[in-house]
């Protein structure tokens, strides 16, 4: 038994010893492939096209039209630099241990989507499950240096390019309440005269006392909190972690406790208010349900969101009008911009292809669409000059985000834009522009990222506490009162103070060396 | 050999143990090739994983092959003990599964015994089969039947059962208080059917004639029980609880996380241990904390199931497992 076991051992390490020898083998391989690439900068057509592996990420929707999309971008992607891709979805919420299972077994994987990338992009690169991209993109990537200019900055890590952005259009949306329209009407509310939260308090009691079968609010998504959407947006911005944020003291920015900050009381206990007044509902930190779907059900009046822009607001599917207030005007930080990364796998065999394809997606507006949009005339049809209308069929492809590339590229929703008032493409990327412009700005520490590897030990601990506070105290169905007290002593018990002093020493070196 | 020196007969010269031992494969080996199967299974499933046991001692590093990562020793496992948590999930892990093996070692008992005393066959077997029935329920099924049953807004409890007896209406999910009780509601329901079905294998297969000789001599139902039944059912019991008892740091992720719904008022009475590292690891993906939970789960585990034995062996030698 013993001899069998020791043989098995030595089995098991000498497989262990060729899986990383082959990766050892594989990256040295490389090296001939780049250079000889900077020598003619040109794409082997001879060789077998490689199959690039992309694994990006949905909610858990089936895709049964996959391989129909694939097929149609495939098209493209072998003409233009002789590779074909495979599309793997993977899902949202098992990301990191999908990708971890998958690069401790030397699974093939080439192009990873992070999402939020804020979270993972430091992690991945520490453990070497990434590989650095910036002489690939030297070679390759000259149009994606191109689209995103300063924006690379947010993809890299301890000076390494590691992962590439998504080019976004519009900046980041603001906070506030999104009202159902037709019960405004009913009741004889005036969207447009709430200026204030005494204002909505007025409107959620008028909804409680007229038609006590509704309820009047739900934050917008499951899961979500209120006391988050109430928060001034210098507050909500610094939100690194979900109890720390950042703010200006003397002209110097400050990581503090959140919790112990006055505008989260307030806010706790202003919930708290309406909770017990009976204006949220008594479910809604165990519902699955979000808001929205409830609203969108005409069970619930009103949502408190964080996806509010007024100016581009979209009524479908039943008529939202949103109120947002001065202090719901979003500002700008690097998280913000990292919520999509795509990165590369230290195992994948041919990361020139990869960049290669990812330079595609920042030029090829056709390639672009049909990843977001599936093939014109089974899941979309043209409608006008960059203007579509989903047909029946759509859900056979879904894609919730806009994951690939250039933004810009992208066609639009017909009754999306018609919806928020303008009717040509062109109209509605200038209300974007201004938008962004006028009512978005970015924080002063723009460009700071939190690496958080001397201190994961406290972030597994501290969000634990968090996790079990943040939506109770969020949805006012605990006393804040007694409560936040709690919720702080065990965030310091957790190693609070060490996450504040990193941060704060990262954050100091970074607006010194700006 | 000593595994099968109980069996030859004892005499001097090599010869003869040769042959003894021939004689004792022969006696045993088809009992032993008939395990085969199960023996390979166990092999890959538990005995070759352990090699990554090291992984708890490294740190991530994919670029060398997951286990070459450098050492750290116990870093991987100070997330464990850093708060407050680690003494309250450690509690919780051990107070659930010693009320679990308590309750649901009487509870089945008592059942077993009763449905051994049922005449109609069809009855006892309909009645075993809808106690079985929520055994094979996924969890997340039961945390919906849950849900409508103790839901503030619509649950069965607060707007029929409470309103009915005009009490007032529980906001079950952010009082921990009720938790014990419910938990082991649930998990009683969900598991007696199994674990009845244990004891009941062992009831069918005492004789008959014990019974009759004991009606013989004028003993009543309760002594029948007190005197055959239970001690036949010893050995069962002790080995039942014994293994219950190397499992003592583990506990059923289903029953701690999705039936709660993971909310976070009842947390100081929901949280295990394997509940408390999904939460602080899912989102992190780092494999070799989460490995570090394992071997602290196993290695204490592993020490318990000893204890037990050990205890057990002190009491009475023949029922111990090893």
């Amino acid at each position: 038994m013993k001899k069998i076991l020791a043989a098995l051992l030595a089995l098991l390490m000498a497989v262990s010893l060729v899986a990383c020898g082959s990766g050892a083998v594989s990256s040295q391989q490389q090296e001939p492939v780049s250079e000889s690439a900077e020598e003619n900068q040109t794409i082997d057509f001879s060789e077998d096209p490689y199959e690039i592996n992309i694994l990006y990420p949905v909610t858990g929707e089936a895709q049964p039209d996959l391989q129909l999309v694939q097929d149609a971008a495939n098209e493209i992607v072998r003409k233009e630099i002789n590779a074909t891709i495979t599309l793997e979805p993977v899902s949202l919420f098992t990301m990191a241990n999908t990708h971890a299972l998958k690069a401790s077994s030397q699974e093939k994987m080439d192009l990873l989507c992070l999402m939020p990338g804020y979270k993972y992009l430091g992690n991945y690169a520490n453990a070497n499950m990434i590989q650095p991209l910036d002489e690939l993109l030297v070679d390759w990537g000259g149009d994606i240096t191109a689209v995103l200019g300063e924006l690379m900055a947010v993809g890299q890590y301890n000076g390494k390019q590691y992962a590439l952005p998504q080019n976004k259009t519009y900046g980041k949306n603001g906070t506030g309440f999104w009202l159902t329209d037709e019960m405004c009407d009913e009741y004889g509310i005036d969207p447009s005269a709430i200026n204030s939260l005494d204002d909505i308090t007025q409107a959620l009691d008028k909804i409680k006392t007229e038609n006590p079968d509704v309820i009047p609010l739900m934050p917008e998504t499951a899961g979500g909190t209120i006391v988050a959407n109430l928060l001034p947006q210098n507050i909500y911005a610094g939100l690194l972690t979900s109890y720390t944020t950042i703010v200006e003291e003397n002209g110097k920015h400050t990581v503090v406790c959140l919790q112990e900050q006055k505008e989260y009381q307030d806010a706790a206990s202003l919930v708290r208010q309406w909770y017990e007044a009976g204006y949220i509902s008594k479910d809604v930190s165990t519902t699955q349900d979000g808001g929205k779907a409830l609203q969108q059900a005409g069970k619930v009046f009103c949502t408190s969101s964080s996806s509010i822009v007024p100016s581009l607001s979209a009524t479908t599917p039943i008529p939202r009008t949103c109120v947002m207030f001065e202090s719901g005007h979003p500002v700008r930080t690097t998280k913000d911009d990292q919520t999509i990364l795509w990165a590369v796998a230290l195992n994948s065999e041919r990361p020139d292809k990869c960049i290669q394809f990812m330079n595609l997606c920042y030029t090829n507006k056709e390639l672009a669409n049909i990843l977001k949009w599936g093939v014109e005339g089974i899941h979309y049809e043209m409608t006008g000059d960059d203007l579509i209308l989903r047909t029946d069929n759509y859900s056979g492809y879904t894609n919730n985000w806009d994951l690939y590339g250039d933004a810009n590229l992208l066609y639009y929703r017909q009754d999306i834009i018609e919806g928020a008032g303008s009717s040509t493409a062109a109209e509605y990327r200038k209300v974007e522009s201004d938008w962004i412009s006028q009512m978005c700005s970015y924080a002063p520490y723009y460009g700071f990222m939190f690496d958080t590897v001397n201190v994961a030990n406290e972030i597994a601990a501290c969000d634990n506490v968090s996790n079990e506070f943040t939506l109770s105290i969020g949805n006012g169905t605990v006393d804040p009162e007694t409560e936040i007290p709690k919720f702080i002593n065990k965030l310091y018990d957790a190693g609070l103070q060490t996450i504040i002093d990193e941060m704060q020493a990262q954050l100091d070196a970074y607006m010194a060396g700006k | 050999m000593p595994l099968f020196q109980k069996t030859g007969r004892k005499k001097p010269g090599d010869t003869v143990t040769k042959r003894g031992q021939w004689k004792s494969w022969r006696q045993w080996g088809p009992l032993y090739l008939m395990a085969l199967p199960a023996l390979i299974y166990l092999f890959i499933n538990n005995i070759m994983p352990l090699y990554g046991m090291q992984l708890a001692f490294r740190k991530l590093d994919y670029s060398k092959g997951i286990f070459n990562g450098p050492w750290v020793w116990f870093e991987n496992f100070e997330f464990l003990f850093s708060t407050s948590d680690a003494w309250m999930m450690t509690r919780n892990t051990i107070f659930y599964n010693l009320i679990f093996i308590c309750v649901g070692t009487v509870f089945s008992l008592i059942v077993a015994i009763m449905f051994n005393e049922i005449r109609s066959k069809f009855a006892a077997r309909l009645y075993q089969s809808a106690l079985l029935i929520p055994y094979f329920m996924s969890m997340v099924v039961v945390s919906y039947l849950t849900f409508a049953f103790l839901s503030h807004e619509s649950g069965f409890l607060n707007n029929s059962v409470l309103k009915m007896f005009g009490g007032e209406a529980v906001s079950w999910y952010s009082e921990p208080k009720y938790w014990p009780v419910i938990l082991t509601g649930i998990y009683l329901w969900k598991n007696a059917g199994y674990q009845l079905l244990m004891y009941t294998a062992r009831l069918l297969a005492i004789d008959n004639t014990y019974y009759e000789a004991a009606t013989l001599d004028g003993a009543s139902k309760w002594q029948q029980i007190r005197h055959i039944t239970l001690p036949l059912l010893k050995p069962v019991i002790i080995m039942m609880i014994t293994l219950a008892l190397g499992r003592m740091f583990y506990s059923d992720f289903g029953l701690f996380y999705q039936i709660p719904r993971n909310s976070g008022p009842l947390y100081s009475a929901t949280t295990t241990i394997d509940v408390y590292s999904y939460r602080a690891l899912m989102n992190l993906g780092d494999i070799t904390m989460s490995s570090a939970v394992g071997v602290y789960q196993s290695f204490v585990g592993f020490i318990l199931i000893l204890v037990a034995n050990w205890i057990v062996r002190k009491f009475s030698r023949e029922h111990a497992l090893f």
